[in-house]
């Protein structure tokens, strides 16, 4: 068997999102779907069973956490609101850095047009 | 119901998830599924394609996860690690997607292979599914009324008869008073109403009901507030309740059907008449068969009315067994009971009324069965055929699949000793093994899922319309997992285990370089041999059977019915009773036989009361001159009340004396024409023109002369045998009500149906027509049970005989397989080909003769069960047996031919290269 500890270290693509969605504010599970199918222009649609699976993952990493509902809604245990962790914040942040450096590496040899450029 | 289902996908992941994120992922749900359903079917079936996916897929990878000890325990608030969950079972679920990977390449490399395999088990799983099926939903399943096992058929009960008759309007009142084991007691008599006024007019038939019949069978109206008390009293209060059916087809589904009236003729009393809708029923209630009214085959009750038991009690003889009655046990009482009071009600019946229920030495007792039994009562016999040909078709299946399997895994057994010399364990070998087996038998289950399908719609389609609940069979899933568990049993079993035998015997000696002659084979050639006999033998009692009811079914299809059935309408005109005169009559139907007499393609033009191919209402005793002045009639005939030109109209000869003229009408002597049978037996030798008979009434008279003889004929079913006929004319038996028109067309009769109908219409359009049939469907409809019954049996008897043909060609072709080195050295050695083909042909033949000589036995001994609905074919019919037996001979040399071709068209040289 291979082992998977480095791999576990790893953010997947729904960890990702999740992150940065939760980066403009404390959200619930049905909030988080919406708003990363809006910005990906639907094209990550994501089901309750791998939404949640990935939310697991992430709090057991304590990479987001519960937090309280906002004000004016009642804190219901069907509707509860995820925030981001600093560590979430920090791996996110290693995440786009290191995606950071394969894009410019990929202008670099002019694989792709920039915003800079055009 | 969406999120019950979806409930249930959440139990795939593991307990800890799901009590964590449970509550939410069912909110998640219902938004998702408020907010993204696209819609329609399509975007439903999307939708849950999308959902199960992504349910099932997470629940893997959070398992696996789990089994694999990593480092997300069921606890999401402490990370942490279950070393010892680690090891053991860490590779259980790769190792089980590894080898549904392995199973499916192996099933698609030999796809012959798999395709043979999942048809065979498809069709045994499919056939028996279908036939468990109607079973089920025949004899099985409970009737549609709650806590229905204590309902019971109650009524008159013959000695020595199980099935219990109608009873009078008194004797249900003694029960009713009388009796303590029942808690509620319903009674029903049929008869039928003509609707007019509105709309095209209809005949419906119409259920009269005592006031707690509703109650018994626990149905509550969808509106309405039902009979008013009192409405049982008598026949004045004309309230009715109507069936969803009709509310819909004849009232457009009025929400304000209540409180409506409703025009009709109740054929008794000569004015229309108003009646009040008080009630409508649920959709899909039905009276339970056995009180059904069959009011000159009418289609099901439409119109529910109230039983005027309160004036009829008194009124009513107790002879007049009208109604039918159905009861609720209390829940101390058992049936026993029931009868017991019910026998001991019986005798003081008997004692206080001996001219009601004392038929010369026969006992009209009362007594009680549980409605299912009366409802199935007489067609028991015909499921259980059905069913004991499933069980022989899925046992055909069996041995089929055990001899594919049988081979394969012989011939796997290099591949497995391989496999464990290069360190797979046994463990590891059987589990991939049970996974392919696992695959085709589901295979084999979604093939045998859909001939169900096709074999249930076939069932319901075909069925006799009077076959009891056919309508409610439907395919059974505990059925079909019962079908896919004992194929795929046998799979498991003829596959795994010698596959597994020759993997421990194999680690040496399978790896030795060819080593195909290995002892196993031979004994695998005996199991096969085995399995080929039992094959034939199986296929032989269900041909054998399948020979005898075709046989039967042809001598019954080719039988005369006494007419000449071709061309011949009978159109059904039933006057109303605003007609009260015998001349208004008579002036409309003269006027209606020359409308239609003048109609261009119609030769003859009659009227008869009871045509053929149905019941015959009048059955009066008769005495003849000689035995005017004895107690006892001389026998009991079966009189038809008929028109003018009858004999000439249905094509029934006159042997001697005349037909009826006009002259023979209640002015001249009363007359009467008797069939050839009665002639013979009152007269024989004698001339019977000119004899004198007795009808109904003793040596008073009057008495008729018999004018002429006529051709004998079947009166209910082509199986009948023809009796003591006479006819009358009309002219001296007043009353034309509820007649049939017999029509002699030149062409096709039912093209003229509506030139018909508008001549009748033309005359009175108040007139309903409920049919307008021909004889020739008439007869046909005697025949749908035992063509029916052939049928099924047929296509047992032929997927039966397919299955045996693939069993013979597949072991020949695997043993000509292994011995085409040895036929090789045989060809080279000087060998013919016709003697190769002679050599393969005896050796699949062996097992056929033998599997012929167990299968005839069994024939025997299993048509017995035949023996009560053949016609004319005694169970161990020679040329049945004979003539089945060739076809099965003739199709086994046919299989075993091809392999034996194959075999001779070796070549030698290429044969001995691979060895």
């Amino acid at each position: 068997m291979t082992p998977r500890s480095s791999k576990s270290k790893i953010l997947t693509s729904v960890d990702l999102q999740i992150l940065l969605t939760l980066a403009n504010g404390p959200l619930h599970g049905y909030g988080i779907k919406l708003e990363i199918a809006e910005r990906t222009g639907g094209e990550m649609s994501l089901g309750s069973g791998t939404l949640y699976e990935a939310i697991q993952r992430l709090e057991q990493r304590a990479f987001i956490a519960l937090a309280p509902a906002p004000e004016g809604e009642e804190a219901d245990p069907r509707r509860r609101y995820y925030r981001l962790e600093p560590s979430g914040e920090r791996a996110m942040r290693v995440e786009l850095e290191r995606m950071a450096s394969v894009v410019s590496y990929g202008r670099s040899l002019d694989l792709l047009s920039g915003p800079g450029e055009a | 119901m969406d999120e019950v289902f979806f409930r249930a996908l959440l139990r795939l992941y593991p307990r800890g998830f799901r009590e964590r994120y449970g509550p939410e992922q069912i909110e998640f749900f219902r938004q998702d599924k408020a907010a993204g359903e696209g819609g329609g079917l399509s975007g439903g079936i999307f939708f849950w394609f999308r959902t199960i996916r992504d349910g099932v897929g997470a629940a893997l990878r959070l398992r696996s996860r789990l089994l694999f000890g990593g480092r997300f325990s069921t606890d999401p608030g402490t990370p942490g690690e279950d070393p010892g969950r680690r090891t053991p079972r860490s590779s259980l679920l790769e190792e089980a997607i590894q080898d549904i990977r392995f199973a499916l390449r192996t099933l698609r490399k030999q796809l012959a292979f798999t395709l043979v395999a999942v048809g065979v088990l498809g069709l045994g799983i499919g056939a028996s599914t279908t036939l468990f099926s109607a079973v089920n939903g025949v004899l099985l399943r409970p009737l549609p009324y709650p806590d229905q096992e204590r309902l019971v058929f109650l009524g008159s009960k013959y000695p020595n008869r199980t099935g219990i008759s109608s009873m009078s309007i008194p004797q249900f009142m003694d029960v009713e008073a009388g009796i303590g084991s029942l808690e509620e007691l319903g009674a029903v008599r049929g008869r039928a109403l003509d609707l007019v006024g509105e709309g095209e007019p209809e005949r419906v038939a119409v259920s009269e009901v005592s006031p707690d019949y509703f109650r018994v069978l626990g149905v509550s109206l969808a509106m309405g507030p039902g009979f008013p008390p009192g409405v049982h009293a008598s026949n004045e209060a004309r309230t009715i309740i109507v069936s969803d059916g009709i509310w819909r087809r004849r009232w457009g589904a009025d929400p304000d059907i209540v409180g409506r009236r409703v025009v009709a003729s109740d054929g008794r009393t000569p004015e229309l008449l108003s009646y009040t809708v008080v009630g409508v029923l649920p959709p899909g209630f039905e009276n339970p068969p056995p009180l059904e009214n069959r009011f000159s085959r009418l289609p099901p009750t439409d119109i529910w009315a109230p039983l005027p038991l309160g004036s009829e009690m008194y009124t009513t003889p107790r002879t007049n067994w009208t109604v039918r009655a159905v009861g609720r046990l209390t829940s101390e009482a058992s049936l026993e009971a029931l009868n017991a009071e019910l026998g001991a009600l019986g005798l003081i019946l008997k004692e206080e009324y001996p001219e009601a229920y004392l038929r010369g030495d026969t006992f009209v007792s009362l007594g009680a069965r549980p409605l299912l039994d009366q409802m199935v009562g007489a067609r028991r016999r015909d499921l259980m055929i059905l069913l004991g040909a499933t069980g022989l078709l899925l046992l055909v299946a069996c041995a089929n699949v055990a001899g594919l399997m049988v081979a394969r895994a012989l011939d796997r057994t290099r591949e497995m000793g391989l496999r464990a010399a290069l360190g797979a364990g046994r463990k590891r070998l059987f589990r991939q093994l049970l996974t392919e087996n696992l695959i085709l038998a589901l295979l084999g289950g979604g093939v045998g899922v859909g001939l169900a399908v096709m074999g249930v719609w076939a069932f319901r389609t075909l069925g006799p319309a009077d076959f009891p609940r056919l309508a409610e069979v439907s395919l059974d899933l505990r059925v079909l997992a019962f079908a896919i568990g004992v194929a795929g049993t046998t799979g498991l079993l003829f596959g795994v285990g010698p596959a597994l035998a020759g993997s421990r015997e194999g680690r040496g000696s399978t790896l030795a370089f060819g080593a195909r002659g290995s002892t196993s084979g031979g004994s695998t050639l005996r199991v096969r041999g085995a399995l080929v006999a039992l094959e034939v033998a199986l296929a032989l009692v269900l041909l054998s059977g399948c020979g005898l009811l075709t046989r039967s079914v042809v001598r019954l299809q080719t039988r005369d019915p006494g007419v000449d059935a071709e061309r011949l309408a009978l159109m059904q005109v039933r006057l109303l009773p605003s007609y009260d005169e015998d001349e208004e009559r008579n002036g409309f139907f003269s006027e209606l036989r020359t409308s239609i007499q003048a109609l261009p393609g119609v030769v003859s033009v009659s009227f008869v009361a009871d045509p053929p191919m149905g019941f015959a209402n009048w059955a009066p005793y008769i005495w003849t001159e000689e035995d005017a002045h004895e107690e006892e009639a001389t026998g009991l005939g079966r009189a038809h009340p008929i028109g003018l030109d009858y004999f000439r109209t249905m094509g029934i000869p006159i042997l001697g004396g005349r037909a009826f003229t006009a002259a023979d009408n209640g002015d001249g002597p009363p007359v009467t024409v008797v069939s050839r049978t009665l002639a013979d037996a009152l007269w024989p030798g004698q001339d019977p023109l000119g004899m004198r008979l007795g009808i109904s009434i003793r040596h008073e008279g009057p008495w008729v002369t018999v004018v002429g003889v006529a051709g004998d004929i079947r009166q209910t079913t082509l199986a009948s045998e023809p009796v003591w006929d006479l006819y009358f004319p009309f002219a001296q038996n007043a009353g034309y009500e509820g007649q049939f028109m017999a029509i002699r067309t030149t062409g096709d009769p039912l093209a003229m149906a509506d030139a018909f109908r508008q001549t009748v219409w033309n005359l009175d359009d108040d007139i309903p027509i409920p049919q307008i049939t021909t004889m020739e469907a008439r007869v046909d409809a005697t025949l749908r049970l035992p063509r029916f019954r052939t049928f099924l049996l047929a296509s047992f008897a032929g997927v039966a005989l397919l299955l045996a043909a693939a069993g013979i060609y597949g072991t020949l072709m695997y043993t000509v397989g292994r011995r085409t080195p040895e036929v090789g050295i045989r060809m080279a050695l000087g060998a013919e080909a016709r003697d190769v083909v002679g050599l393969v042909l005896r050796q699949g033949m062996v097992p056929v003769l033998v599997g012929l000589g167990v299968g005839l036995v069994g024939s025997l001994a299993a048509t017995r069960v035949l023996e009560s609905v053949l016609f004319q074919t005694e169970p161990n019919d020679p040329f049945t047996f004979v003539l089945v037996s060739g076809v099965l001979a003739g199709v086994s040399l046919l299989a075993s031919y091809l392999p034996a071709r194959r075999a001779s068209r070796v070549d030698p040289q290429e044969a001995l290269r691979g060895e």
